[in-house]
């Protein structure tokens, strides 16, 4: 970069940083700042600790916290950067590191943490973790978080989320239209009526449905022997279509025991059928409550 | 890590070949599940060839479109992600060629082009050979990935850019040597 | 070329680079072994060479975004007619008359307005089940050689995984194999039963969905 460029760069940043300071000097000094488009890829991995990510409508990542000397790096230009916690000895200690990055609300986020918890507000990517929790808020224009064992709580506004977790707990709430959440034994809780495509299994776990059906949308839930259910409102609208093969189901303070042979779903409406909502179990039970 | 249906394999799967089948009888779901299995490769081609992240993600839709209306000229003689993978190199190259702000350049001489440091690099950075492609001109970054990453052979290069094989192999060289600058090794 | 006064010439250290340099592949090689500088560039070269051949995809789940569009386009242009017939249709419900008497008693309690399906919606015909059938067989074996892909390559990572996630991983798969054994028990008692087979193929994505995620947790 020549002089008079990195002169530029550098006052343009003592501008930045400051005005950055004053509104997040909360979250600790600045660990790097730097200018990014506003489209600009960001991959982030590190162990422990908890990584926030913030979108705001400035055309920089602003990284404020607290890490160990010599255990940060941050590479690549402004469209496509990585930066991560290591230790660069060489040696196999558990780097932890509590991190606030800020960076433009069009940016895309790919992030890996073992046991750090990941937040994110308006932004939008992919978040990985193994045993940590993530929760999501804000507007995305995608979200998809996955972990092993970790909880996920989603509150955003966004056209499409994915989210996977083992035994945590997942909670899908603020406004998302498709999304496709799945658990193996942790229970999945949908607590919003924006969801207007949703895949929706658990393995054991039990779903809980507590919203309204938005009209039009196709709703499919699925278990192998959690219980599936389903709290509606008296305006609910829908189409139900419910499948337990070894299980029972509790309708209208009804127990039935539809036949488990061949292919016979108890199907019924719920006002003027409106959406389409299938639930279907192994060995579980499915409930459909009024609320 | 592999997706649904491998990518990649020379042969066409039965399992494949019955997926495709549906999806030609106009099976969306069965179309949706090629979608996953492939979609990966092409956003993957699609950012490299065109260094730009939004366009890529709006490229690997016209891909999948341009593809469900083709479905029926896709006749089983090769894998489907191979077919896949030529159309959509197609489609970005449409593209490139279509946006006049991005001439496909290729490289004259590679001591024009900027080395890590003096690219802005920081001190600490890791380039890796990703980002190291992106630096490239666009001409010179498509015969690097068409060769070198994506396996097609000077002729079929050559045949896609309009230009001679002999062009492109230079082409491809100076392309290496500009890499290794750019990666400062 | 004589290999003791001059360097390779640039097509050669390419085509070295590349494994193609052919016949004259002897003299290359003993210039290589006197040469410590062009043995060293051709080096770079091969590691380059290898590095781009190797270049892995992108991550998985931001393609899965891109979908919900492509789906869009495709049936707002219509370019091919949809032929999945009865299979969309809801089907007539195949209740004993008592217990749909029962419900509508329970409706009142409960205060929902719940109508059954009229008796105009058509039989759930042999065909229909076919179809649903066929998609479910077809979705489970998918899924299945998806697994074994993917359980081979858990045996060669796990060295390399932490203990943590292994734990966690062998925990969630001893949970879905067990789900599948049992449905592939009920399967094999009741193989027309195309909810079955979906509920199957569910378990089999999970299956997938766990092993996937292996591959970041390394």
């Amino acid at each position: 970069m020549r002089g008079s460029a990195r002169i530029a760069t550098a006052l343009a940043l003592a501008l930045l940083v400051p005005a950055a300071g004053r509104a997040q000097q909360g979250d600790g000094p600045v660990v790097r700042a730097r200018r990014v488009r506003a489209d600009a890829q960001l991959k982030v991995f590190y162990d422990a600790g908890s990584v926030r990510f913030v979108g705001w409508d400035k055309d920089s990542l602003v990284i404020r916290g607290r890490v160990r000397a010599g255990q940060f790096y941050l590479g690549g230009d402004s469209s496509s950067l990585k930066f991560g916690v290591e230790d660069h000895n060489g040696g196999t200690a558990v780097t932890s590191a509590d991190l606030t990055v800020y960076l433009p609300r069009g940016a895309r986020v790919a992030a890996r943490t073992v046991s750090a918890s990941i937040s994110a507000r308006d932004v939008s990517g992919w978040f990985y973790t193994v045993s940590g929790d993530i929760a999501l808020a804000g507007t995305a224009t995608s979200l998809d978080a996955l972990s092993m064992s970790g909880a996920i709580e989603l509150s955003a506004v966004t056209p499409w989320v994915r989210a996977r977790t083992g035994d945590g707990r997942l909670v899908v709430a603020g406004a998302p239209e498709d999304v496709d959440a799945s658990t193996i034994t942790g229970p999945l809780v949908i607590a919003t009526s924006s969801v207007k495509r949703g895949q929706l299994a658990t393995v054991r776990g039990d779903i809980r449905y507590t919203a309204s059906p938005a009209r039009g949308a196709v709703l499919d839930m699925s278990t192998h022997s959690g219980a599936i259910e389903l709290n509606l409102p008296r305006t609910a609208s829908a189409r139900m279509t419910l499948s337990s093969i070894e299980g029972h189901i509790e309708a209208g303070g009804v127990t039935s025991m539809p036949t488990a042979a061949g292919n016979r779903p108890m199907t019924f409406d719920v006002g003027d059928g409106a959406s389409r909502v299938t639930a279907r179990t192994y060995k579980g039970v499915i409930r459909v409550v009024a609320r | 890590m592999q997706t649904l249906l491998h990518v990649g394999r020379n042969e066409l799967t039965h399992d494949e070949r019955e997926v495709v089948k549906r999806a030609q009888r106009g099976d969306v779901a069965a179309f949706e599940s090629l979608y996953h299995a492939h979609a990966s490769m092409v956003l993957a081609l699609c950012r490299r060839m065109t260094g730009d992240n939004q366009a890529a993600r709006e490229l690997v839709q016209d891909v999948f479109v341009r593809a469900w209306e083709r479905l029926a000229s896709f006749r089983g003689q090769s894998a489907f992600g191979t077919w896949l993978h030529r159309l959509a190199v197609n489609v970005v190259l449409e593209r490139l060629r279509s946006d006049k702000r991005r001439p496909l350049a290729t490289i004259d001489e590679v001591s024009l082009i900027p080395t890590r440091h003096e690219a802005g690099a920081s001190s600490d950075a890791r380039m890796d050979i990703e980002t190291a492609l992106s630096r490239l001109p666009h001409g010179s970054r498509q015969i690097y990935l068409l060769y070198d990453v994506y396996g097609y052979s000077h002729d079929e290069i050559a045949a896609m850019l309009g230009i001679s094989a002999a062009t492109a192999r230079v082409q491809l060289w100076r392309a290496r040597r500009a890499m290794l600058k750019v990666l400062g090794s | 070329m004589t290999h003791d006064t001059r360097h390779l010439t640039e097509a050669e250290r390419q085509m070295v680079a590349e494994g193609l340099a052919g016949d004259a592949s002897a003299d290359v090689a003993a210039h290589l072994a006197a040469c410590a500088a062009c043995a060293d560039d051709v080096a770079r070269l091969k590691r380059l060479v290898t590095e781009a051949r190797a270049l892995k995809t992108m991550d998985e789940g931001e393609v899965a975004s891109l979908w919900p569009e492509i789906r869009t386009r495709i049936d707002t242009a219509k370019v091919a007619s949809i032929a999945v017939g009865e299979a969309e249709r809801p089907r007539r419900v195949g209740w004993p008359v008592a217990a749909a008497a029962m419900l509508l008693v329970g409706v009142g309690v409960a205060g929902f307005a719940l109508r059954r399906h009229t008796a105009q919606q058509p039989v759930v015909s042999a065909s229909t089940n076919d179809v649903q059938l066929t998609a479910a067989s077809d979705s489970v074996r998918l899924y299945q050689d998806e697994a074994q892909a993917l359980l081979a390559q858990l045996e060669l990572q796990r060295a390399m995984l932490r203990p943590d996630a292994v734990r966690a991983i062998d925990h969630d798969l001893a949970v879905v194999d067990s789900a599948i054994a049992e449905l592939q028990d009920a399967v094999a008692r009741d193989p027309r039963n195309s909810a079955l087979r979906q509920l199957l193929a569910q378990s089999y994505r999970r299956k997938v969905d766990v092993l996937q995620r292996v591959g970041n947790a390394g």
